[in-house]
């Protein structure tokens, strides 16, 4: 569903992207993990182009993202993307968060776009905040509308950047709960950047890890953490399951 | 980011005695009003003329012309700013240069000299319902508030957290789209008080009509004081009628305003 090959990126003389190779098959759920700078962010934000990279190939279901020719709008409505800061609209409501994507780019009818999206606010558990404006909510609830609004999309392929890491601690389960949801389905498939490691424990299909722009090591959850291959993966591990 | 707009409303709600900012605005008002008859020595007497109902009635010509002019310019000068503004962030160099060119040329030019240059190159035989110099100086201050809020709102544009365009562009949204349903509207919202600045800014420019022969509102006063010889009480009366519509385009302006959860 979601293929790499070989993806350079540079900023100036820095390689963010040295060479990166990954392939997530449909419905699997990938979990990207590893220290800050190495490129993960990077990586995600060029799957749905919101950063170019050089050199490689990103092709998601059967689109090539770095060809000129792609259609940007259009790929991005089947990719999802949810951010560590939320990004909700602060002047919009939850509903019309949700409901202004379909009705602008996909060109949905009100009601159908607002049935859609009140079984989305059901789904992340927040049927009752549709009329209020972000501020009003929680961290926790801010992300699920996150979620509910790139669902809106109808998207094939969700891709979270570090989606609980700006969140109060008693509010991260909120979040992965609806994720785990999310990865249950078995039509999604999902790119998770993300130092949780209890949640890449259940849901991963794989985890990677990423070092200095490039993908060290990857491997299923039950062998990423009993018997990871190289050093700066169990150095990295070390350091965030000691908490 | 909740607790930042709480904080903010609270701020602007209430001053430390108490008041709010419009009643403490109010009372600003109410003693300069006070202060102007008594320091400018204005006699009860010189305000007789103004007991006649034909003086209103000739004043008030002068603030219905205002009111058209201003509301025509107001409304027509809002969508050429957001294209300027929009134009000046293009990426596309000749268009980036042409609005750049137009809006510092605009701005550096004194707004009298505008007002002349759109009234001499008009047509002389322009349909009748609309006077050549009405027309003139509308065109004249709408290009020149265009311009100075183009500006106020481009830096509205760059200041508004680029997280707001990646979530738009994230979700199929095109540039224009986002811009139009998600930074636009924001933008609007946090300029709110400079474009309203320049708005009664442009109310009280409608005097500069008088050059090119309107007879708009202190025009009017001119001949009522010309008349009677009492330019101190009949220009405290223009004075008021300019606070009287400022004041109720401020109040507008307020019920415009966003509530502090929509921040």
């Amino acid at each position: 569903m979601i293929h790499l090959a070989d993806v350079h990126k540079w900023y100036g003389p820095l390689h963010v992207l040295a060479g990166v190779s990954l392939d997530i098959p449909r419905g699997a759920v990938t979990v990207v993990a590893g220290p800050s700078g190495a490129g993960k962010s990077t990586l995600i934000r060029c799957i749905n182009r919101l950063e170019t990279f050089q050199q490689g190939e990103i092709i998601v279901d059967g689109v090539s993202v770095g060809a000129p020719k792609t259609d940007v709008n259009q790929l991005r409505q089947m990719i999802g993307m949810v951010f560590q800061h939320f990004n909700l609209f602060p002047h919009l409501t939850v509903l019309q968060n949700i409901t202004l994507a379909p009705m602008k780019v996909r060109r949905v009818t009100r009601a159908e776009a607002e049935s859609t999206a009140f079984e989305l606010l059901d789904r992340v558990r927040i049927p009752e905040k549709a009329q209020h404006y972000p501020s009003q909510l929680s961290g926790g609830q801010q992300q699920r509308v996150a979620i509910a609004r790139a669902l809106a999309m109808r998207p094939r392929v969700m891709l979270f950047d570090e989606p609980t890491s700006a969140l109060d601690p008693e509010m991260i389960s909120e979040v992965l709960d609806v994720m785990i949801d999310l990865a249950r389905d078995e039509q999604m498939t999902m790119l998770c950047v993300t130092h949780e490691m209890g949640f890449a424990r259940q849901v991963a299909t794989e985890i990677a890890f990423m070092d200095q722009g490039a993908i060290v090591e990857k491997a299923p959850p039950e062998q990423f953490f009993a018997d990871a291959r190289e050093e700066r993966t169990r150095a990295f591990l070390g350091k965030i399951l000691r908490q | 980011m909740a607790a930042e707009a709480l904080s903010v409303g609270s701020l602007r709600r209430r001053s430390r005695a108490g008041l709010s900012n419009r009643q403490q605005s109010m009372i600003g008002v109410a003693a300069v009003l006070v202060f102007l008859p008594l320091v400018f020595r204005m006699e009860p007497r010189n305000f007789t003329p103004f007991t006649e109902l034909a003086i209103w009635r000739f004043l008030g010509e002068g603030v219905v012309t205002v009111l058209v002019v201003s509301i025509v310019a107001i409304v027509a000068s809002l969508p050429m700013a957001a294209a300027l503004a929009l134009g000046r962030l293009s990426s596309q160099r000749p268009i980036r240069l042409a609005c750049t060119a137009f809006v510092e040329g605009i701005r550096a030019l004194p707004l009298l000299l505008l007002i002349f240059y759109v009234f001499l190159s008009l047509p002389r035989d322009l349909p009748a319902f609309l006077s050549r110099e009405t027309i003139a100086l509308t065109a004249a201050l709408m290009v020149y508030t265009a311009a100075v809020n183009a500006e106020t709102l481009r830096a509205g544009i760059l200041a508004l957290d680029p997280c707001q365009m990646e979530g738009a562009r994230s979700l199929g949204l095109g540039h224009w789209g986002a811009m139009r349903y998600v930074v636009l509207p924001q933008v609007f919202r946090d300029t709110l008080p400079s474009l309203i600045a320049q708005f009664t800014t442009l109310v009280k420019d409608t005097s500069l009509g008088s050059v090119i022969s309107m007879v708009e509102l202190v025009q009017r006063g001119i001949i009522i004081f010309q008349g009677f010889r009492n330019p101190m009480e009949t220009l405290y009366i223009v004075a008021l009628l300019f606070f009287f519509l400022n004041f109720a385009m401020e109040q507008i302006s307020i019920s415009l305003r966003p509530s502090a959860a929509e921040r």
